[in-house]
């Protein structure tokens, strides 16, 4: 398939595999976490499209090149599949034409016009080549499995056009080779169909049956305000062909081998069906006809319907216009019955049987090394769950080497992985970790643990009062705390634990985290010393100093004093008189002694 | 006026931009002020005084009258202005009957509209109201005076957009009224029935007859089956009754709703039209290449007819002799019957008022049963779905039914103005031989001017056309061609303008976009869908085949879908009889004597004629009478003999007629036979 038609939206891609699971071809690859569809291996059928619950799986949207077509084009034709009677209500139906041509359809046309000459080449080449096995199908996601999976068995496909192909060719004949055709159905891989290189003149583009309702939303269009109108080419008789349970072989006329002891014919629809429809028909030694629809309800169930009709009202809907139909049905177009010539070209597709290149095949050393590196070399650790998307064990391997798995899709080995993780940080942990059951009855502990509170392996199963107080355990059952944190001295075993206490709601289990604080604290209460002692030898200090100084004043006061009363008695005895009252000496001491 | 020339609204400066009047600038700055006598596309009038506007330095005037000026300063809402709008409002209430919640126009009435939006609570007048006639007398409309604010609006659509003049201001002072002419009633007068005073009246003094009573009483009369036909145009105008956006085609709702109000069977008009258009087609190319009388006049707007009938008796011939859609369709739907055993009643839902006048005319009765029973307006239909209480926005489409509920896009073209001529065009391509793939080629006839006039080439004949709306315009154009001063193949005409579309029976709206987007909707409809000439409705071929010999312009399709005209340009009462008889079968006798014809002796003959009768005794036997004009003044005296019309008569010439009446075989074997 040359560009991407179904495809992931990042964002939205939420790791759960389902599509993997879902893909009936293994087409989706999971990488970093995200899955992406392969396009070589896609066949288009549209099951991850339904199945993906984050609807992060979208197929390409062609309706900016269909008005792009119809705005560069002359006429531009609508080929609306015959789901469409099941897909729209009555009333709708009956304005859908409307819609079409005010859309820009120039020509509107049901593909049922072709289906019902593709049936009857196709009854044909079957009557002329008897004897042997055939599988017949318009089918495009089981012709393209078929040719993909099954390559063995694509020389049994008909070489007969599908009704898309075909009416897109007669359409051509009628209108002239300019002519675009757009096909409309429920269908995602007739987009993949109209893209095939070995098929020419199909198709110019393909719209479902969504983008189409989105397409009118778009240009406000209501089907309630349309007046009613007619195909321009209509027919009634290959209303059966989107239905399971055989609707092409129906429409040709056969279906079982009645009285006649012609080749048995049968039909099959949905994947598994499908699957095993082929596994029976490539064992059987009696020539078969074989007609594989790979949507489980068939074209009406198809992934683009965007109806909201219970299946079975779409069905019985088409059977019974299927009933109401003219006895001898015949395709009318605006230009008269359409003819019927056997060997019309239009009506072939030789290129169907070719089968489409072979994958990569995958050592089985390289399986084994896959195996080997998720713990699975024993057969018996091959669980074959399923969980990652992948049948076995084996075919996941076979992903993994081509690269569309990733080993951590395995789910048992991941959590065989995270417990061992867990387990070592717990081992390691320098702090004791317990752990309580709902009775407070010990479960386990780990190294730390059994260390400080020197309990051994017997301890395990007995109530934790065997080691400590349970009352904060109790505690926490009562109150309904989520956690609780404490620092507690252990006097039996001389520690001092800050211990951290939680319930595990789930579990009815209750853990506790020790963590020593016994030689840490001694340390502070030492710091604590020095530093209060420190403080207060500086306080010492300072007082001494202080003292230190005043006393130096002091003498350095005196020692004035004396030598200014020695120089008065000096000036005294040279013989100047003097007032005895105004002594300077002795009002400086009183000032300072007073002043002090 | 200069580009960037601006006024003052209420402080805000405005730009104008080439407006009539100031009140279109106010309401161009989203103002809304209101207005009953101002209409964009009528003269203005300036009566109403509501739209009362403060011009500085000028004082209170009429916004509708005031010519929009550079500079100008205007106030619209001052406590003076609101008092004078309440004031004028409250003196419009005193002179009104108010009888509103049992009035027709309640639900969209300007009148109480305005009360409601004024504020007007009470009225501090006495009441002035005196009861006034109510008159019924037209097949159309209902006139109540009482109701009347003096507008004039239905009187200048009447007289401008229409050129008819069937209502006019009578008396003066506080006796004024809108009157047709003498005061005598809307049917003795020579209104067309178009129904446009009525979309245009602001209060219910003019409403359209309503026959949804009849109606509802045939849909419970389980003795009946009851068919609808739907016209093009109601089908994209009856959803703006339910929010929907002018121009939603809403056939399939539609037939739902009539189905749920008890319909048997929905057929659609366009189906007939499909009819008109393979017969009238015919028509105009045998008399194009046959030298026949041309122009061509289209004959389905009953309105128009009517005002050739009146206006252009010498124009008839050049009438087509196709019935309306609405009356092929009746026909036709009577002609095939019902099986069940019951009377057969149809209704059609019209966006028109004129219809409901076509459907009663005596030539449109067969075995004395109506081809069409009961005509509804798209506004008749919405009362009656709300009536039921359907809830129509509810409701899934449903299909008509088949055979007439089948048509082709040129079917539905007819809706619209220049719908008729596209669609003949269409027809006239595939009679020639044209080449089929290129519809658009016909578009030419489509457009909003209220006059278009096409040239174009058809199968190698060159076609000249006029697509005319609105009846001022058709007599403006056939003056030209009168003159000679227009020639033209075919000329389409539409009483209303923009055509059926804009029919009185339609939701008035108030919006101009309306009727283009109208318009719009059956143009993309047309486009939308499998058949676009009427020729490929295969209904109808097939109904050819099995009830017209396959004929089209055939003697079936005469009888059927073909009519004559009736000269009406006297509109005056029945003749006065001068006899005594009593018997029903007395042949009738009728002299005119008018002007032309008394000049000419017919009193003196009418004295002897009578004289004569006498004395023969055969008084008993004839009814004689005098009437005043059969349009034959040149060739008087005219004297009718039971259908016989004798010109030149002498006494002996008309009284050897009488005898002849009696004895039952004709005298005069070149004696012409009357229109209708």
């Amino acid at each position: 398939m040359a560009s991407e038609i179904v495809f992931t939206r990042k964002a939205r891609c939420r790791d759960c595999h389902r599509c993997v699971r879902a893909c009936p071809v293994k087409a989706i690859r999971v990488h970093d976490g995200q899955a992406q569809v392969i396009a070589e291996r896609c066949i288009g059928c549209g099951t991850c499209i339904r199945e993906c619950p984050q609807h992060a799986k979208s197929y390409r949207n062609d309706i900016t090149e269909a008005a792009r077509l119809i705005a560069e084009s002359g006429t531009v034709v609508a080929s609306v599949a015959p789901s469409y009677a099941a897909v729209y209500e009555p009333w709708q139906q009956k304005r859908l034409a409307s819609a079409l041509r005010r859309l820009g359809f120039g020509y509107v046309a049901e593909t049922a016009v072709a289906a019902e000459s593709v049936a009857l080449a196709g009854a044909a080449y079957l009557a002329e080549n008897p004897g042997r096995s055939h599988i017949w199908s318009s089918c495009p996601a089981a012709t393209e499995y078929i040719r993909r999976y099954r390559p063995a068995m694509a020389s049994l496909l008909s070489p007969i056009a599908s009704p898309m192909l075909a009416h897109a060719r007669l359409l051509r004949n009628r209108l002239g080779d300019e002519t675009r055709v757009i096909f409309i159905g429920p269908c995602v891989a007739k987009k993949a169909e109209a893209e095939r290189p070995d098929c020419p003149d199909t198709v110019d583009l393909v719209l479902t049956f969504e983008e189409l309702a989105t397409w009118l939303d778009q240009e406000s269009i209501l089907l309630t305000a349309c007046e009613e109108s007619e195909f321009d080419e209509a027919s009634t008789a290959a209303r059966l062909y989107p239905l399971p349970d055989g609707g092409g072989l129906k429409t040709a006329g056969i279906l079982t081998r009645g009285l006649s002891l012609g080749p048995r014919v049968f039909s099959a629809s949905g994947f598994e069906e499908v699957d095993r429809a082929l596994d029976f028909l490539s064992e059987s030694t009696e020539p078969m006809i074989l007609e594989p629809l790979f949507c489980a309800g068939g074209c009406v169930d198809g992934p683009a319907t965007a109806t909201e009709r219970n299946l079975f009202s779409r069905r019985f809907a088409l059977e019974e216009s299927a009933s109401n139909a003219a006895v001898a049905p015949v395709a009318h177009t605006a230009l008269g019955p359409v003819p019927l010539p056997a060997t019309d070209p239009c009506l072939l597709d030789p290129g169907i049987r070719t089968p489409a290149p072979a994958l990569r095949n995958v050592r089985e050393s390289s399986i084994n090394e896959v195996l080997a590196a998720t713990g699975k070399t024993a057969r018996e650790d091959q669980l074959d769950c399923g969980a990652c998307g992948y049948a076995s064990c084996r075919d996941k391997a076979i992903a993994v080497v081509r690269g569309m798995a990733e080993p951590d899709m395995c789910i048992p080995y991941m959590r065989h992985l995270a417990e061992t993780r867990t387990d070592l940080i717990l081992q390691g942990s320098p702090n004791g970790i317990l752990l309580l059951d709902a009775h407070f009855h010990i479960v386990s502990m780990n190294p730390a643990f059994r260390k400080h509170f020197r309990a051994g392996e017997a301890t395990v199963g007995k109530h934790v009062s065997v080691l400590m107080d349970p009352e904060p355990f109790e505690r926490l059952a009562l109150t309904g705390d989520a956690h609780l944190e404490m620092t507690v001295r252990h006097e039996r075993f001389g520690l001092l634990f800050h211990q951290i206490l939680y319930r595990l709601s789930e579990a009815q289990q209750y853990v506790g985290i020790f963590v020593d604080m016994t030689t840490s604290r001694s340390d502070q209460q030492q710091l604590e010393l020095m530093r209060t002692q420190t403080i207060a030898q500086a306080q010492e200090l300072l007082d001494h100093q202080i003292a230190m100084a005043q006393q130096m004043a002091e003498f350095l006061g005196e020692s004035t004093a004396r030598g200014e009363v020695l120089v008065e008695s000096l000036l005294t005895l040279a013989g100047e008189p003097r007032n005895p009252g105004d002594d300077p000496i002795k009002k400086w001491r009183w000032t300072t002694s007073t002043s002090k | 006026m200069p580009a960037d020339a601006l006024m003052e609204i209420n402080g805000r400066q405005v730009a104008l931009d080439g407006e009539r009047n100031v009140l279109e600038v106010i309401r161009k700055a989203n103002i809304d002020l209101p207005t009953f006598c101002y209409h964009s596309q009528l003269s203005v009038y300036g009566a109403c005084r509501l739209c009362l506007v403060d011009v500085e330095g000028r004082g209170i005037v009429s916004s509708c009258s005031l010519a929009p000026e550079a500079g100008i300063k205007i106030k619209t809402h001052t406590a003076e202005l609101r008092e004078m709008r309440r004031m004028t409002l409250e003196l419009f209430l005193a002179n009104h009957d108010m009888n509103c919640p049992t009035c027709p126009k309640s639900a969209d009435c300007q009148l109480q509209a305005l009360a409601h939006q004024l504020g007007v609570n009470e009225i501090r007048f006495k009441r002035t109201h005196a009861p006034k006639p109510v008159d019924r007398s037209s097949p159309w409309l209902v006139r109540d005076p009482a109701k009347c604010v003096l507008c004039g609006d239905c009187v200048r659509m009447c007289k401008e957009v229409q050129g008819i003049g069937a209502i006019d201001f009578a008396f003066r002072g506080a006796g004024v009224a809108v009157l047709p002419a003498f005061g005598k009633d809307l049917d003795a007068v020579e209104c067309v029935g178009c129904g446009q005073c009525a979309a245009v009246c602001p209060t219910g003094a003019l409403t359209v007859k309503s026959q949804t009573e009849e109606v509802f009483a045939v849909l419970n009369d389980e003795s009946t089956t009851v068919a609808a036909q739907i016209a093009p145009a109601v089908r994209v105008a009856l959803g703006e009754a339910y929010g929907l956006a002018p121009g939603t085609v809403t056939t399939g709702q539609i037939a739902a709703a009539l189905k749920a109000l008890g319909f048997d069977r929905v057929y659609d008009t366009a189906f007939a039209a499909d009819m008109t258009v393979l017969e009238e087609t015919h028509e105009f190319l045998e008399r194009k290449t046959t030298g026949g009388r041309l122009p061509h006049l289209t004959s389905c707007c009953p309105a128009w007819v009517r005002t050739v009938e009146q206006y252009y008796p010498q124009w008839l011939p050049n009438l087509s002799s196709c019935k309306s859609p609405q009356q092929m369709l009746g026909s036709v739907i009577k002609a095939e019957g019902t099986d069940d055993g019951k009377r057969l009643v149809v209704v059609s839902v019209m966006p028109c008022t004129a219809k409901k006048g076509e459907a009663g005319l005596e030539k449109f009765r067969r075995a004395d049963e109506p081809d069409v029973d009961f005509v509804i307006t798209t506004q008749e239909l919405v009362r009656m779905i709300d009536e039921a209480g359907i809830r129509f926005d509810r409701l899934d489409p449903e299909s008509l039914d088949s055979p007439f509920g089948m048509k082709s896009g040129a079917g539905l073209l007819f809706g619209a103005s220049g719908g008729v001529s596209e669609a003949v065009l269409r027809q006239a391509a595939e009679a020639l031989g044209a080449a089929r793939d290129n519809l658009s080629a016909y578009q030419g006839v489509r457009g909003d001017d209220a006059v278009r006039e096409v040239e174009l080439t058809v199968g190698g004949h060159a076609l000249r056309l006029a697509v005319v709306s609105g009846l001022a315009n058709a007599r403006a154009l056939l003056a030209r061609v009168e003159t000679g001063e227009a020639q033209y193949d075919l000329i389409e005409v539409m009483a209303c303008p923009g055509g059926c579309v804009n029919g009185a029976g339609n939701p008035v709206r108030k919006d101009g976009g309306a009727v283009t987007a109208r318009t719009k909707g059956l143009q993309t409809a047309d486009k939308m869908l499998d058949l676009r000439r009427s020729n490929e409705n295969h209904h109808l071929t097939e109904f050819y085949d099995r009830a017209l010999g396959g004929e089209v312009g055939g003697k079936k399709a005469h009888e059927l879908l073909h009519t004559t005209y009736q000269n009406r340009a006297r509109i005056d009462g029945p003749a006065f009889s001068l006899s005594d008889t009593q018997s029903a079968q007395a042949v009738p006798v009728t002299v005119c004597v008018g002007t032309s014809c008394h000049v000419r002796g017919s009193e003196t003959l009418l004295h002897r004629l009578m004289a004569k009768v006498d004395e023969a005794g055969i008084t008993d036997a004839v009814d004689v009478r005098a009437t005043f004009c059969h349009e034959m003044c040149d060739r008087g005296p005219t004297v009718l003999v039971g259908n016989t019309t004798l010109h030149g008569t002498t006494v002996e010439t008309a009284f050897a007629e009488v005898q002849a009446a009696l004895s039952g075989s004709p005298a005069e074997p070149e004696s012409e036979l009357v229109h209708g």
